[in-house]
């Protein structure tokens, strides 16, 4: 029975998959081996219900319900002097769960720590956004809103910031294919000369090694030259090329060979 | 480990093979790729290799026209 | 011949009129000193500008995406689009943060040549910063020294990796190739020579009147305003906080590497400028350390170049074509790619432009499940929405220029 491969993840995966390998799992360590780390977590259990917990690559990472995110990050960035928000950012579960798992790496310089502040979201919802805390998360949620379509309510400016401003879909969700959709593939072309001039127009040639030998205007044919957009036949004579090299037209006048240096130094 | 394309020498490239070989410290892995032209070079550059005191390592046909050996000192 | 279109004047570099005398300008997509693309709408009264919206994304390739289809291997190259003017720097990022992921433990020979790949991508892309920001307010003989001072590192980088500006040249484990022997001589050769080069150039700017007019008191930008915009690297050093994640956090062998990490409290132009000559100095005495470590790596036969991991990395180019086992074990690595533990990593690395980070959520796949990189520059273009309202127009080509933003990295 052939296995079964999730639709709705369209992303390249193995082709060959050993039925009964589990991968192994980078270990993870529990929060108690370093101090600083534990402090920081009690003091945020004492106020906020932590979901999980653990160290892994030197690196804490809490979950938190995705309410009151705003809270703890605030909590983080006075209490816990964690002085920078670097990254904040989401990964795509909905093939699994319908679900985002949204990430905020903080750093704090003076304990020299960084700690990874992670949420589940369900599909659809949206997140308070935590501009007011961190300027940083202005791009950093336009960003998020516009890869994966999740809105940060109280932002500022809620738009898209890498794609136009009325690009529909969210490109780095596991649906949206590697090579774009339909939308995207005749973006330009809508915009600029309406749906109606699509099929004149016809598909954006994406080969970038495509050579049509009809075509004199685009493609210039060695050997055998033709005037600029002249009706291309097989039969033309092919043109002759004179190098130097081989006795054919000297290119520089007044070259003397016996006054040149040969420079070989590359420090020259 | 260092590699050597002498596929440009066609047949004669014994000499510059053995001028490589006669380069190389104790130790040290040399792989050559030149051109099998009559199925004699692989021959020869076996005895090269064996003159100048290298172990052969391997010696296999790289493709239709190419052959290649790993020697080491 | 300006085709009748659907399209509403929204994108056209078109000025706006408005009652209130507000005036709108593209500093456009095209523009000689915008670094690349970047489309900043100011809003103008008179020649001060009231607001300022930095506009993104004529660059962006989608390497996020892209990475979640290419295996780990594949997508080295691609990490050198990114930051393209040290590119070094952007593939020993991916590389640190995959052999974090896996637990590799890298050789110490090709630890010592990576550290002199990174620095000299240090000192490429400083010189790079000095030339085109010179050029932008007007030091021509600047940028024509910066860019020969390059050409001597591009030759040393190309003798090693064979590009000048995508180097690729670092793998996930190691380092592919030993370093030529040219390149002691000819990298010691660019050194004795860098002193007496960085004084030059500050004798041509320091005391330049109209660089320190342009330069004093413009773009200051305040230590809580440069935390709280995720500024890393000199923007950050130059407003009073003395992070370097070298000096803090240090991987590879920076630990064992006797350097100083300049910061200052100014914030403004100036600030950063010094930063960048200082850096340069600190660099060239770095890469003096790192010859010394390399003779000293020679000295005691160290020669392995790239980690032993059969599952992950595969084996010296002698055992593939010696020993079956490695073979088959290389060709199901090249075909199908690793397959890293399920997990999650984020590591910061301090590239020219400031804190590099990679976060990778890999499930177990060869293809990395998610990939984040954190560029710095993405953040330095944002804080130009706090930082300009209040400059004037040619305050604002200083200003960019001392970002020393890229736009490879910040539309990714």
């Amino acid at each position: 029975m052939r296995t079964y491969k999730p639709k709705d993840n369209v992303q390249a995966k193995a082709y060959y998959t050993d039925r009964f390998w589990v991968a192994p799992q980078v270990p993870k360590s529990d929060v108690a081996e370093d101090a600083v780390f534990a402090a920081d977590l009690e003091a945020l259990k004492s106020k906020f219900d932590i979901k999980d917990a653990y160290i892994q690559v030197e690196q804490m990472v809490v979950y938190i319900n995705p309410c009151d995110n705003f809270e703890v990050i605030k909590f983080m960035r006075d209490e816990l002097e964690y002085t920078q928000l670097s990254e904040l950012s989401a990964i795509d579960w909905i093939a699994k769960s319908n679900q985002f798992e949204i990430f905020y790496q903080m750093l704090s310089m003076k304990k020299r720590k960084r700690v990874r502040i992670k949420m589940f979201i369900n599909n659809g919802e949206a997140v308070n956004s935590v501009e007011k805390l961190f300027r940083s998360a202005d791009w950093s949620e336009r960003e998020m809103y516009d890869m994966f379509g999740i809105v940060a309510n109280g932002h500022p400016f809620m738009k898209r910031i890498l794609m136009p401003y009325d690009w529909q879909g969210f490109p780095l969700l596991k649906t949206y294919p590697l090579e774009g959709d339909e939308f995207a593939a005749w973006y330009e072309v809508d915009k600029i000369y309406g749906k109606e001039a699509r099929d004149i127009i016809g598909p954006e040639l994406r080969d970038t090694a495509r050579v049509d030998r009809y075509d004199s205007e685009r493609f210039a044919r060695l050997g055998f030259e033709i005037p600029y957009g002249a009706e291309v036949k097989d039969d033309a004579a092919p043109t002759v090329q004179s190098y130097q090299e081989e006795g054919g037209v000297f290119m520089i006048k007044k070259f003397d060979k016996e006054t040149s240096v040969v420079i070989d130094d590359p420090q020259r | 480990m260092k590699r050597y394309d002498l596929r440009h020498l066609k047949d004669n490239f014994e000499p510059r093979m053995k001028e490589i070989l006669g380069t190389h410290k104790a130790g040290e892995v040399a792989i050559f790729l030149f051109e099998i032209g009559d199925f004699s070079a692989v021959q020869k550059s076996a005895d090269i290799v064996k003159e100048s005191g290298y172990e052969l390592m391997n010696s296999l046909k790289f493709n239709e026209v190419d052959w290649t050996i790993v020697v080491k000192k | 011949m300006q085709v009748k279109n659907r399209l509403t004047p929204f994108f056209e570099n078109i000025t706006f009129d408005r009652d209130d005398n507000e005036l709108i300008l593209n500093f456009g997509p095209q523009h000689p000193s915008a670094h690349g693309q970047l489309r900043l709408m100011l809003h103008l009264q008179q020649e001060m500008i009231v607001k300022a919206h930095p506009d993104i994304g004529y660059l962006h390739r989608g390497m996020e995406k892209m990475a979640e289809n290419m295996i780990y291997n594949e997508f080295m190259p691609t990490t050198d689009r990114m930051d393209y003017i040290a590119s070094s720097s952007n593939n020993y990022g991916f590389a640190l943060a995959v052999e974090k992921l896996i637990g590799l433990e890298v050789p110490r020979r090709a630890k010592v040549i990576r550290m002199m790949l990174l620095e000299i991508n240090r000192l490429m892309s400083h010189l790079f910063w000095l030339a085109t920001t010179a050029l932008d307010i007007g030091a021509m003989t600047v940028f024509l020294f910066a860019f020969r001072e390059r050409e001597y590192l591009m030759d040393i980088i190309e003798g090693y990796c064979g590009a000048r500006l995508t180097h690729a040249a670092i793998r996930i484990g190691g380092v592919p190739l030993d370093i030529q022997d040219t390149f002691i001589a000819q990298l010691k050769a660019f050194l004795d020579k860098l002193p007496q080069n960085i004084k030059d150039y500050e004798d041509l700017l320091d005391s330049n009147r109209i660089w320190r007019m342009r330069m004093e008191g413009v773009g200051h930008i305040s230590t809580e305003m440069a935390l709280s915009w995720g500024c890393t690297g000199p923007m950050l050093r130059a407003s009073g906080v003395a992070w370097d994640i070298r000096k803090e956090e240090p991987y590879e062998l920076y630990d064992e590497v006797k350097f100083d990490v300049p910061y200052s409290d100014k914030g403004d132009n100036f600030a950063r400028y010094r930063i960048y000559m200082e850096e340069m100095r600190q660099s060239a005495k770095i890469l003096y350390q790192t010859i010394d470590m390399y003779e000293e790596t020679v000295k005691n036969n160290q020669t392995e170049l790239m980690a032993h991991a059969p599952q992950y990395i595969s084996a010296p180019k002698l055992d593939i074509m010696t020993q079956n086992y490695s073979l088959m074990q290389h060709f199901v690595l090249v075909t199908q790619g690793m397959r890293p533990p399920v997990g999650e990593v984020y590591v910061a690395t301090e590239s020219p432009k400031g804190e590099l980070g990679y976060y990778i959520n890999s499930q177990g796949g060869p293809y990395p499940y998610r990939l984040k990189l954190r560029a710095p520059s993405f953040w330095h273009t944002g804080i130009l929405t706090d930082l300009l309202p209040g400059h004037y127009i040619p305050d604002v080509v200083s200003i960019i220029g001392t970002t020393n933003i890229v736009f490879g990295e910040v539309d990714r």
